[in-house]
């Protein structure tokens, strides 16, 4: 009886890729706890090989230490993207296969693959269409290695960017499930060498041209489209006191972000389709450890709202202890006093930003003689470790809500997190929801069972 | 108050109370030992405090109002506990000011106390515990009738047996009057009556020692009443320790009901009678590892007595990480460096590890037959001293780190030790990482 | 790998990790603290939640109007900010001291007001929350004298794709629906190119990803001693001096540099210590 697709999803719906030149993508690790106050340990994981040329996929383990350079350069993260599918008559959405497709009466090449990527960052700042730089990959079913080349208006005849690679992987015996991986480009950065030059300036503006003044209100319609913080280019400062300003050098980056597709034609019935985002950015260069707030939780916000809803449990301060766990390891790799000095010299932190932005007397943030990293790192630790004996409550008090980033106050800037930047340019708050689930959990006084009974 | 530290304090018996000191003409000296035996109370109420606390709540709570109340009463009085942390940091800003020595010595179970009391007692809070600690902070008879309070304290002072011509109020406020005294100077005007001599000369008040005071800043765990005061001379001294006794007992600009006694007297009309269900766990009062304390419950269980031996470490860890950073001048410009930072930091660190150890030890038996579960004993350690010479004191550091590792690796292998063998795993790293930096500063 | 998903589990599958990817893929790998970001700047998922109108990514000014916006809509790109919707504000008062120990006021910026937005992200996380999909009354003003005040109501967009199933029903995905941004429009704001974000412009606010402090141990002072991890040619017997940020420095990493032989002059950090 042949079975029907009611619904797709592709997962992850949002995947990041990494930058990297070597032809040999990253292997696959975990990060795992093994110091409860210490970095992460980065352990292999079973890690899927792609032979390009074909699009075969094999497993395999790679030994430690894992490498994240090789002689070639720095070896990007692909990440791959699985295919996701409802039966017709199920209620749960399963991996979808070789058999799952063969069950719809569908074999691998009925599933179709379309990719939209671009490059926007030279269109936000010209705002001229033709300095997009985009492609649109048209459908295809076939295991080839599908080159993401990015087209612009204004490129000089037959000059693209390469913004990565997307390839359909063939599914096996051992490895049925439909999947798909995208490669982000090298890293390149076009314009520096004249025989590397894409960019076509008779035509466009980018190269030499367009710039913006260090005066942020002058310009077309007061500065006020420019991006913030502005000036966020490579270029070259000219003009005298008075006007002065960046113009562009013309340099042009190979990332991207867009949509991955998926369409696959019933036997009978209706198409089903999904669609996943995917962007590429650097690498990250500490590995072992994460941001204190990220895209995640951005998303986790976005989905359940700024307040958590109903009993806090245990699984609740397990993703409090990490989110306490992330302070720490971004407290680790920060050198506190450095960004602590009141002082407007370049590599101070945001106390010259407040004197600069706003007239805020100039002054460290925490008392000199606490703004140390050591100090500072071990105090994480000692939180993490008594988490569960008070010192979360600790944490909860001296959070920094929301509504509270433009308080530059002495006691305003010493809550936490402390010595960062937010998407405001004040100073950083968590997002809503995650300042409420730790005080929820902080004041609920919620514990873990003991290791063992 | 242990006899010795308070020998020469007298308190004009019957129906006046005031302070009356026979040895120590010097005004500072005076001030000086009058701040000692405040800071030895404040340690000692906080302690007491803490104790109670950590006892609310426990696994025997399984109505969720109940548990939802003992929370709330923990917190209050941890707040209080926070507090009194404050004002033993303005005591001891304050002998630094002076010149004076930081002392973080505590008077243990007095027998007989004229300056608090009743005896402290570590133990678990009952209604009756609570009815000690509002006797002791309450404020003047004159306050109490003017907030309509005088026949509940009556009761209370009742249910404990005190009679009327011995309630006193906030006995250790009379001990900050004084130092307030000692402070004052006569306004430049009076002649008559006013004698130098008499109150710490300007000579004395050292603006200078602002830097070796700890601050709010370098402390402040965003408790907005936390209240600890830097002071550089003698208004600001004189504030600062009417402030304390403003918090405590509740008059000028602290509400009533904000105030110690206010809160303590918030959760007793809420508290359960005897006989009704237990807000505290079962513990047993002045726990303590020594054999020939006669008056203490001697912790027998042997796993447990390794906890409490690896508590009272820590206790003695966060007292002397504390003596040092009084002993470290902090840094003049934002360029130079000093392990005051660390300091601090390993300060707040042992707190947390003495409520993880705490709470630990709660869920162990004493070992007697009384059914009563151990507790945190907060037994003070021998010696307080610094020594002299910066590596010397990380060499202490660096020892008293060692012995915690030994302690660890031995509960490491006990039914207790398994339970809680991630809280010993992070500690044992933890303790890794600040042994290694207390042998590099040794080597310095 | 997990056998099944319910389609309704969407925490499951924000936070799905395909076989073979490495944690640095998942979102949770990716900084929002956009300022302007790293792997994308996300602030750009907030220019069309309501829809009829393109804000700033950034600040709270309207920069254009969709294509079938309404007329009356047309008056506001680069003249009108939005100042609250549904009645919560979208802005906040910037207050703190003149001088050192002075008293809290509200403090002005380079033009004179002492107003800032507050990032989209938080500033309408309720909004987004209580009235998806629906009509909010949105307060918008001048940013030049004379201030007038415009209100409309604006639908607030989905920001998860909704899916129609057979039979009718409406379902949420997990993923950040197309309307809100098109291909580009996440990584558009970054800098350009990105290596320019690493170099200066005060980036030290992601340190998870972009280390600024390496190689730390205490000193014999009591106080850290480390490397910046733009410090060029470490090596284990190299001084731990932390070279402060500083273009004419010859010790740091240059933009050439950066721009050029990014992945032989930027070293992995593992454990806090250099690696590869």
């Amino acid at each position: 009886m042949r079975r029907e697709l009611i619904e797709l999803r592709i997962l992850p719906p949002l995947a990041i890729g990494r930058l990297g030149s070597s032809p040999d993508p990253m292997d696959n690790y975990d990060l795992v706890i093994r110091d409860p106050v210490g970095p992460r340990q980065i352990e292999p994981a079973e890690t899927l090989r792609v032979d390009r040329k074909t699009g075969s996929v094999s497993r395999f383990t790679p030994k430690a230490p894992l490498r994240f350079k090789d002689r070639h350069g720095v070896r990007p993260v692909a990440p791959f993207l699985e295919v996701w599918a409802r039966l017709k008559g199920e209620s749960k959405l399963r991996p979808l296969t070789v058999e799952l497709l063969r069950a719809a009466g569908l074999k691998p090449d009925s599933v179709s693959w379309r990719v939209q990527v671009a490059n926007l960052k030279i269109f936000r700042r010209t705002a001229v269409e033709a300095d997009k730089i985009a492609t649109d990959i048209r459908p295809f079913s076939d295991h080839k290695v599908h080159r993401l080349s990015g087209r612009c208006r204004n490129f000089l005849p037959r000059k693209t960017v390469s913004l990565g690679s997307v390839q359909y992987i063939l599914p096996s015996r051992t490895l049925p499930e439909i999947r798909f991986r995208f490669t982000p480009a090298g890293g390149k950065v076009y314009g520096l060498d004249p025989a590397d030059n894409v960019y076509d300036s008779s035509k466009g503006t980018w190269q030499g041209q367009y710039s913006e003044p260090q005066d942020n209100t002058q310009g077309p319609a007061k500065g006020r489209l420019l991006t913030q913080p502005f000036q966020t280019f490579a270029g070259e400062n000219k003009g005298g006191d008075k006007d002065s300003k960046l113009v562009s050098a013309g340099y042009i980056d190979d990332e991207c972000d867009g949509f991955v597709e998926v369409e696959i034609r019933n036997r009978t019935g209706p198409m089903v389709r999904a669609f996943a985002r995917i962007a590429s950015g650097p690498p990250a260069f500490a590995p072992d450890s994460m941001p204190v707030r990220t895209v995640g939780d951005e998303l986790e916000q976005a989905m359940f709202g700024p307040r958590v809803n109903g009993r806090v449990t245990v699984k609740e301060l397990r993703e409090v202890v990490e989110i306490v766990r992330r302070a720490m390891e971004t407290a680790c790799l920060m050198n506190a006093a450095q960004l602590n000095a009141g002082s407007l010299q370049p590599g101070s932190g945001m106390a010259r930003h407040d004197t600069k932005d706003w007239h805020r007397a100039l002054e460290p943030m925490f008392e000199p003689s606490v703004a140390e990293t050591v100090a500072i790192a071990s105090r994480h630790q000692r939180v993490l470790l008594g988490v569960e004996s008070g010192s979360l409550v600790w944490f909860a008090n001296a959070l920094r809500d929301f509504d509270q980033v433009a308080d530059l106050s002495t006691e305003g800037r010493r809550k936490m997190p402390g010595l960062m930047r937010g998407s405001d340019g004040m100073h950083l708050a968590l997002t809503r929801r995650q300042v409420d689930k730790i005080r929820k959990v902080a004041a609920a006084g919620v514990r873990l069972m003991s290791d063992r009974r | 108050m242990s006899a010795r530290l308070t020998r020469h304090l007298q308190w004009r018996p019957p129906g006046g109370f005031g302070l009356h000191l026979d040895v120590y003409k010097a005004p500072r000296e005076r001030a000086a030992y009058l701040l000692r035996i405040a800071a030895a109370v404040e340690h000692s109420i906080m302690v007491q405090y803490l104790f109670a606390a950590w006892s609310l709540g426990g696994p025997h709570l399984k109505d969720p109002k109940q548990i939802a109340l003992a929370r709330e009463w923990q917190t209050t009085i941890l707040d209080v506990a926070r507090e009194e942390m404050g004002h033993l940091a303005t005591v001891e800003n304050m002998l630094t000011l002076i010149g004076g020595v930081p002392s973080f010595a505590r008077g243990d179970y007095p027998a007989v106390s004229n300056l608090y009391p009743f005896a402290f007692a570590l133990e678990p809070l009952t209604k009756r515990s609570l009815a000690r600690y509002i006797m002791a902070e309450m404020p003047s008879e004159a306050l109490l009738k003017e907030h309509g309070l005088s026949d509940r304290i009556g009761k209370i002072a009742g249910l404990l047996r005190v009679r009327k011509n011995e309630r006193q109020a906030h006995r250790v406020g009379i001990l900050y009057d004084e130092i307030v005294n000692l402070f004052t100077a006569p306004p430049v005007s009076s002649v008559a009556g006013s004698k130098a001599g008499s109150y710490i000369a300007s000579a004395d008040i050292q603006a200078g020692s602002l830097n070796y005071q700890v601050r709010p800043g370098e402390w402040k765990l965003r408790y907005d009443d936390l209240l600890i005061r830097t002071a550089s001379n003698r208004e600001q001294a004189i504030q600062a320790l009417q402030n304390i006794s403003d918090q405590g007992e509740g008059t000028g600009l602290t509400p009533l009901n904000q105030s110690h006694f206010g809160r303590f007297l918030q959760i007793y009309h809420a508290f359960p009678d005897e006989g009704d269900w237990q807000p505290a766990r079962k513990l047993a009062k002045n726990p303590t590892t020594d054999p020939d304390d006669g008056k203490a419950s001697l912790i027998r269980n042997r796993e447990a007595g390794i906890w409490a031996h690896l508590f009272n470490l820590h206790y003695k860890m966060l007292l002397m990480f504390l003596t040092h950073s009084f002993a470290i001048e902090a840094p003049a410009g934002q360029k130079e460096n000093s392990p005051r930072a660390l300091l601090i930091t390993w300060t707040f660190g042992e707190m947390y590890h003495l409520r993880s150890i705490a709470e630990i030890l709660m869920t162990l038996p004493l070992g007697d037959h009384s059914g009563n579960a151990a507790g945190p004993p907060f037994e003070m350690p021998v010696s307080l001293a610094l020594a002299a010479r910066e590596p010397d004191r990380w060499r202490l550091h660096r020892d008293l780190i060692g012995a915690s590792q030994n302690y660890v690796e031995r509960l490491e292998n006990t039914r207790s030790g398994k339970k809680h063998a991630s809280y010993l795993q992070g500690l044992r790293q933890v303790n890794a990482k600040a042994l290694q930096q207390a042998i590099t500063l040794v080597g310095a | 790998m997990r056998k099944s998903i319910s389609p309704q589990n969407l925490t499951a599958q924000l936070q799905y990790r395909a076989a073979g990817n490495p944690p640095s893929t998942l979102p949770g790998a990716a900084v929002s603290n956009a300022c302007p970001g790293l792997e994308m700047d996300f602030r750009n998922v907030w220019k069309r939640i309501l829809v009829g109108i393109v804000l700033h990514e950034t600040t709270n000014v309207v920069v254009g109007v969709e294509e079938d916006a309404p007329a009356p809509l047309y008056v506001l790109p680069t003249l009108y900010q939005l100042m609250k919707v549904e009645g919560e504000p979208v802005t906040a008062t910037v207050t703190g001291p003149l001088i050192a120990g002075g008293p809290n006021v509200p403090i002005p910026n380079t033009s004179s007001d002492s107003v800032t937005n507050l990032e989209w992200s938080n500033a309408l996380a309720d909004v987004l929350y209580r009235y998806s999909g629906k009509e909010v009354v949105c307060e918008f003003q001048t940013i030049d004298p004379p201030l007038a005040t415009l209100k409309f109501n604006l639908r607030v967009r989905h920001f998860f794709e909704k899916v129609l199933l057979p039979g009718g029903k409406k379902a949420t995905q997990a993923v950040i629906s197309r309307d809100i941004a098109e291909a580009g429009a996440l990584t558009q704001s970054l800098c350009s190119p990105w290596q320019n974000d690493y170099r200066v412009c005060a980036c030290f606010y992601w340190a998870a990803t972009r280390p600024d402090y390496v190689n730390v141990e205490l000193g014999e002072d009591g106080a850290s001693v480390g490397n910046n991890w733009m410090q060029k040619d470490r090596t284990p017997e190299s001084a731990k001096v932390y070279v402060v940020d500083d273009l004419q420095d010859q010790r740091l990493l240059t933009y050439g540099d950066l721009f050029r032989e990014w992945e032989k002059a930027l070293r992995f950090v593992i454990g806090n210590q250099d690696a590869e």
